[in-house]
């Protein structure tokens, strides 16, 4: 029995990248060390400093002598809040002195009875320290404007804040805003070593000719080729999903419960193949552009940042994502069917779009690399 | 002797530059032919249109009675390839390279199985063949590369500088694995610029400068016309004062 060209020229590419340390790096150990850390270890260090901020008490620098004093002698005394003594100004926010200041004037009950901003916090929104500081300070003001100052609202009930989000959608979110710009990244980074290789690697090394004078059409070797870095691509892609799906079901509380399951991973990893194949086509065909390996991977750079970027921005685009033109353009269009996904929002006939205009413009690229095969100065450009 | 490559008139030029100018010549079956010229003379450009991978500017070229361009695909199943700076895929062993070639010509795998095995023994290249190429010698290698050419047993070979590079024990071997190919019945055309390899391999010689065929014979029939002795010198009366040594591209 006798294979299929394009089927050998797979079968080797492949055999050698499973050879290749660099691919093994990039593709399949960088997803399994880095997704979880990301996934997991960012979120969990900003909640366990957020946490130690609300158990230690908050310190505030006072301006306005005892009326102010007096308006937050409950929360000194329940060791919510700490004064620092002396005069404080904004800049020691910001110098880390205090983390909040408290201005009240001589007149504040005036104010305060004729229904006027009476007292001024001062914090710094960027600083998490001051952040805390503030939503601890306003409660103890909340509190003891209504009880001290006779403030003429209605009295202060037990409040309890609970966010829905937090519990139901905290999970897809995380994934909404972390997923797409992962999958952009190794769309290119997956495949990226084998893309150097099937071409570039072949001219540094002097194989291409004798691969060119064998019988096999250039439409045999392209197809070979492409499948190859499209299966690498697509390895790596794998990996990071089932790293971020593991990852999720070890945070506190698990996250992973958001409606992501098989039926969206499938769904998700089809997105993901046609993006990889726009990126593995152009890759291929950047690789034979090149002269060297070297050559190869420069030009695969800005491939890198024109398919990554995308994939950081679709979070800040969320007024695109829900026009139907966005599911027309290269890149973005997988990127915010894959967001609008994870979000549960997707729609049939957006994820339509993408499907078309996604292949149109893999094919495009696919015959980009088969017509560069076919170029005598592209293939001995040397 | 019938012929198995037939060139007439062949011309490629890369833009405005003519790479070769309307070569003629034939290479019959049992036949070394060998191409001479300084670098830049075409050598290597001649090769690769008989090799089908560039195609002529104007002029024909047959092998075997195919034509080059119209039936390439006729053309790359009857010739065997060494290319200048032919190299291995490091990753790979001699054997796979040999079974991945094979295939590629389309060898039923129980064919293949016995040419590779064959080809290992015939080449002394029994130790390296499960060895990864990127750690083998320069020689073995292009043991492995000329096994690679032969994997589908092409009746016509096209071998660029075959002993370029190689030792002087490996590069023995090689020539002696020239001479046997001619016994084999297959034509041979080979390009070298080493007049001694020349001399001792060639039934005929073609020199050429500039793109040009300036002399073409056996040795008899070179030194006869020039009424030197050595090719050596045959060859720099031939190039002149002007060899195309300082151009680049074959």
């Amino acid at each position: 029995m006798t294979m299929r060209p394009f089927w050998v020229i797979f079968l080797k590419e492949v055999r050698e990248a499973s050879r290749d340390r660099r691919t093994l790096l990039t593709s399949f150990l960088l997803p399994i060390l880095l997704v979880p850390l990301l996934v997991l270890g960012f979120p969990a260090l900003a909640r366990r400093q957020e946490k130690a901020l609300w158990e230690r008490p908050a310190r505030v620098g006072i301006v306005g002598g005892e009326e102010a004093r007096e308006l937050i002698a409950d929360g000194l005394r329940a060791g919510l809040l700490e004064e620092v003594p002396g005069r404080v100004r904004e800049a020691d926010i910001q110098r880390g002195n205090v983390d909040v200041i408290l201005v009240v004037p001589p007149d504040y009950r005036e104010r305060l009875r004729a229904g006027k901003e009476a007292v001024t916090v001062i914090f710094d929104g960027l600083e998490p320290a001051s952040s805390v500081a503030k939503e601890k300070l306003l409660r103890v003001l909340t509190a003891s404007l209504l009880t001290r100052a006779g403030a003429p609202i209605v009295p202060p009930v037990a409040v309890q804040e609970r966010n829905l989000a937090e519990e139901r959608q905290a999970g897809s979110v995380v994934l909404a805003n972390l997923l797409p710009f992962l999958v952009a990244v190794w769309a290119v980074l997956g495949g990226m070593h084998s893309a150097v290789d099937a071409a570039a690697g072949e001219k540094e090394r002097g194989t291409l000719e004798s691969l060119l004078v064998t019988p096999p059409s250039r439409l045999h070797l392209v197809l070979g080729k492409f499948l190859a870095i499209l299966t690498t691509t697509i390895l790596a892609i794998l990996l990071v999903l089932v790293a971020t799906l593991v990852a999720l079901r070890w945070t506190t509380p698990p996250l992973a419960s958001s409606g992501f399951g098989i039926g969206a991973l499938g769904l998700l990893l089809l997105i993901a193949i046609f993006l990889s194949s726009l990126t593995s086509a152009l890759a291929l065909t950047l690789s034979l552009l090149s002269r060297s390996i070297r050559e190869a991977q420069q030009y695969l750079i800005p491939l890198y940042f024109m398919v990554a970027l995308p994939g950081m921005a679709v979070q800040f685009l969320a007024s695109w994502q829900r026009e139907s033109w966005a599911y027309l353009l290269p890149v973005f269009n997988t990127l915010f069917a894959a967001r609008a996904l994870l979000l549960q929002v997707l729609q049939g006939q957006h994820l339509l779009l993408m499907l078309l205009s996604s292949a149109l413009y893999a094919i495009g690229a696919f015959a980009l690399a088969w017509y560069a095969f076919s170029r005598e100065d592209v293939v001995f450009r040397a | 002797m019938s012929e198995a490559i037939v060139v007439e008139g062949l011309t490629k030029r890369f833009g405005r530059f003519p790479a070769i100018e309307g070569l003629t010549f034939t290479c019959a079956r049992g036949e070394v032919l060998g191409l001479l010229g300084p670098n830049g003379a075409g050598k290597t450009t001649t090769l690769r249109v008989l090799s089908t991978v560039l195609r002529p500017t104007c002029g024909t070229a047959r092998v075997l009675g195919y034509d080059v361009v119209r039936e390439a695909g006729k053309v790359r199943r009857s010739i065997g390839v060494l290319t200048e700076h032919s190299g291995l895929y490091g990753r790979l062993t001699p054997r796979e390279l040999l079974w991945y070639f094979g295939r590629l010509y389309g060898l039923p795998d129980s064919l293949l199985a016995k040419r590779v095995s064959s080809l290992l023994e015939a080449l002394d290249l029994g130790d390296a063949a499960d060895r990864p190429a990127e750690g083998l010698s320069r020689g073995t290698r292009q043991k492995v590369a000329l096994a690679r050419a032969l994997v589908h047993d092409p009746p016509v070979l096209l071998l660029d500088e075959p002993t370029f590079g190689l030792d002087l024990f490996a590069a023995r071997q090689v020539r002696e694995f020239i001479r046997q190919f001619r016994e084999e019945g297959r034509a041979v055309l080979l390009s070298t610029h080493l007049m001694e390899e020349a001399e001792r391999l060639c039934d005929r010689v073609a020199i050429l400068n500039h793109g040009r065929l300036i002399a073409l014979g056996t040795l008899e029939e070179l030194r006869r016309s020039s009424g030197l002795g050595r090719l050596e010198e045959i060859f720099l009366r031939a190039v002149g004062d002007d060899p195309a040594g300082q151009r680049t591209g074959g």
